[in-house]
């Protein structure tokens, strides 16, 4: 594939892909990567249905093996007939994805709707040096297009123009190529998290403690009612979804690593498939510090990010985890990543109103670690006594402000101020202020809102 | 500060009282029709069993304060609607008991709905949505007269595109 990767890098970046052209194919490995992937697909599946059928026979034996290489020879030629069918293009204003063998579809995605550009490296396509290129437009789940598989390097390559298109508008014809009068792209680690951290945390995280709880429980009611086989079907149950927290969390998150590159800050992690992602600045919508109960005391938050356009997609866990920017780290390192995200934003303004004597009763403990406040920059609140949440919107970003009063709350004279954000982990709000408050939260955050804008 | 919820503030716009009309006739249409239903089968049983005739009474005074709590709702909800057109934002309030007042930057609109049922457009009034990023913004503002609604939606898509100030 020589010759041909070296047509492939001139043509990403000179401009003269522009006139009509049939695409390239990507690389022609992927057959190979997808025929793996389904076997190993195949053989799990084959593993799962001899484990129900009681253990290894020596029809298990042969088939094992058998469906292990006729699952890579029949993936691998499927992957193939695929592969041949799908080709892409990367032209001055879109990039264009044609794929399909008896239903062609062909997706276009126009660079100024070119929300981010993903590298992932699943485990198999890592070790043959590939990688997909996973391209995000706003609007829900349907809108990403992936691209498998590219080498690694291509992928990166590719990313580099595409980002750069992507943030300059669609790039007039006969212009320079975008890559040659690119200055050196600028890279600065802001955090890097060890594996240590990481395990750590998730062994202090307050979902293992209560499943440790849970386990613990059952073993004292088994031991209490003398029913140890009843408690023992409980117990493995415990004992999958503890290992599943803990491995879940060190996989997705070893070695993570948070660079700032030129359009946004770039997060890369995972053990076996490692996956390169970028938040851009400018969609960033609001930042959520989160210190749970345990992690308060060493000074440990999370730090997650309101994108716009990201919700929606997946289930909570997945939103979760893509919204998650740093996933553990020290309150300085933590200020300096708030502070890129939204620069000049503090976790703790000054200027803060707390809930009025008679709101108290709505949240007993609660209302102590509650307020709401701005500055200059954002509007932040802050609220939770078991896990704390620091939500800060930026005044230029806030969408709409509400005040909300219920019956109850209106006889004790208090009232909720809202700042609304896209949907997402930031929700900065006040609730049961003394109504005057409340309103002057309001207004002040319009006029603040109104003059950032 | 002054109060977002007097009624009596000349600077908001209130909702047309058809509103409050339309809803009351419907309740009244729909309870009277169930009403009627349901007596007629308690009628029939009452008649072919021991069953008590009297009972047939029962879903007819159900139905008359189902209709009489909606004609005394309608008439307050209706005029604890009310928008106001500020310099740089729309301002929505709701509610009697639940009281809500929005206020969405114009820059910050996405779309704008207008939705108009058959009662609506029978009795000539039309809803109007506003839509930001957030789905929490929730700008509703229902029983706006029909003409006021196109212009309302014509101004509000005018100040959205000139101030539009992305996301």
């Amino acid at each position: 594939m020589a010759p041909d990767s070296e047509a492939r890098s001139s043509e990403v970046g000179s401009s003269e892909v522009g006139s009509p052209t049939i695409g390239r194919r990507t690389h022609p490995l992927t057959a190979v990567v997808l025929g793996v992937g389904w076997s190993a697909a195949a053989v799990v599946g084959l593993v799962g249905s001899l484990v129900r059928d009681g253990g290894l026979d020596s029809w298990g034996a042969i088939g094992l093996p058998a469906a292990a290489v006729g699952g890579v020879l029949v993936g691998s030629a499927i992957g193939w007939v695929s592969w041949w069918f799908t080709r892409f293009v990367i032209d001055d204003t879109e990039v264009r994805l044609d794929s399909g063998v008896l239903f062609r579809r062909s997706r276009r995605v126009p660079y100024e709707r070119l929300q981010s550009v993903d590298i992932v490296e699943p485990l198999v396509a890592r070790v043959f040096g590939l990688a997909e290129l996973r391209l995000d437009s706003a609007g829900g789940a349907e809108s990403r297009t992936v691209v498998r598989y590219l080498q690694l390097a291509e992928a990166k390559e590719l990313r580099r123009v595409l980002m750069r298109r992507a943030h300059q508008g669609p790039v007039a014809s006969g212009d320079k190529p975008v890559a040659a009068d690119a200055p050196p792209p600028v890279r600065e680690v802001v955090a890097e998290v060890p594996p240590s951290r990481v395990l750590i945390g998730t062994l202090l995280s307050l979902d293992l403690l209560f499943a440790v709880l849970v386990g613990l429980g059952a073993i004292v009611a088994a031991i209490w009612f003398a029913a140890p086989f009843a408690a023992l079907g409980g117990l493995v149950g415990v004992g999958f979804w503890i290992v599943r927290i803990i491995a879940t969390r060190v996989l997705d998150q070893w070695g993570y690593r948070l660079t700032r590159v030129e359009q946004g800050l770039r997060i890369e992690r995972g053990l076996l498939s490692r996956t390169s992602e970028t938040i851009p600045f400018d969609r960033v919508q609001g930042v959520a510090v989160v210190e749970p109960m345990i992690w308060r005391h060493f000074g440990w938050r999370h730090i997650q990010v309101d994108i716009a356009g990201a919700a929606g997609a997946g289930d909570a866990e997945a939103q979760d985890k893509e919204a998650t920017v740093m996933p553990i780290t020290d309150p300085v390192v933590g200020a300096r990543v708030v502070d890129l995200l939204v620069p000049g934003a503090v976790e703790v303004v000054d200027d803060r109103r707390t809930p009025a004597r008679s709101g108290r009763v709505f949240a007993p403990i609660g209302w102590r670690f509650r307020w709401i406040g701005a500055d200059d920059v954002a509007v932040v609140s802050r609220r939770g006594w078991i896990t704390r949440r620091t939500s800060i919107v930026p005044h230029r970003k806030s969408q709409s402000v509400a005040v909300e009063q219920g019956p109850l709350q209106r006889r004790l004279g208090v009232a909720t101020v809202s700042v609304h954000s896209p949907d997402g982990p930031v929700e900065v709000q006040g609730p049961h202020l003394a109504l005057a408050d409340a309103l002057a939260v309001a207004a002040d955050e319009v006029t603040r809102a109104g003059a950032a804008r | 500060m002054i109060d977002p919820f007097d009624p009596h503030d000349p600077s908001w716009t209130g909702v047309s009282p058809r509103l409050a009309t339309a809803r009351i006739a419907l309740t009244a249409v729909w309870t009277a029709l169930l009403a009627a239903l349901v007596a007629a089968a308690l009628a029939m049983i009452a008649a072919w069993t021991s069953f008590p005739l009297w009972s047939t009474a029962v879903p007819v005074v159900l139905a008359l304060v189902v209709i009489g709590v909606t004609a005394w709702w309608a008439p307050r909800n209706r005029r604890a609607w009310g928008y106001r057109e500020d310099a740089d934002d729309l301002l929505v309030r709701s509610g009697v008991m639940f009281r809500r007042v929005v206020a969405v930057p114009y820059g910050r609109m996405q779309f704008v709905d207008l939705n108009i049922g058959p009662v609506a457009r029978r009795f000539g009034y039309a809803r109007v949505s506003l839509h930001s990023a957030s789905t929490k913004t929730a700008a509703v503002v229902p029983g706006v007269p029909h003409d006021e609604a196109l212009r309302l939606r014509h101004r509000l898509t005018e100040l959205g595109e000139s101030r539009g100030a992305g996301l």
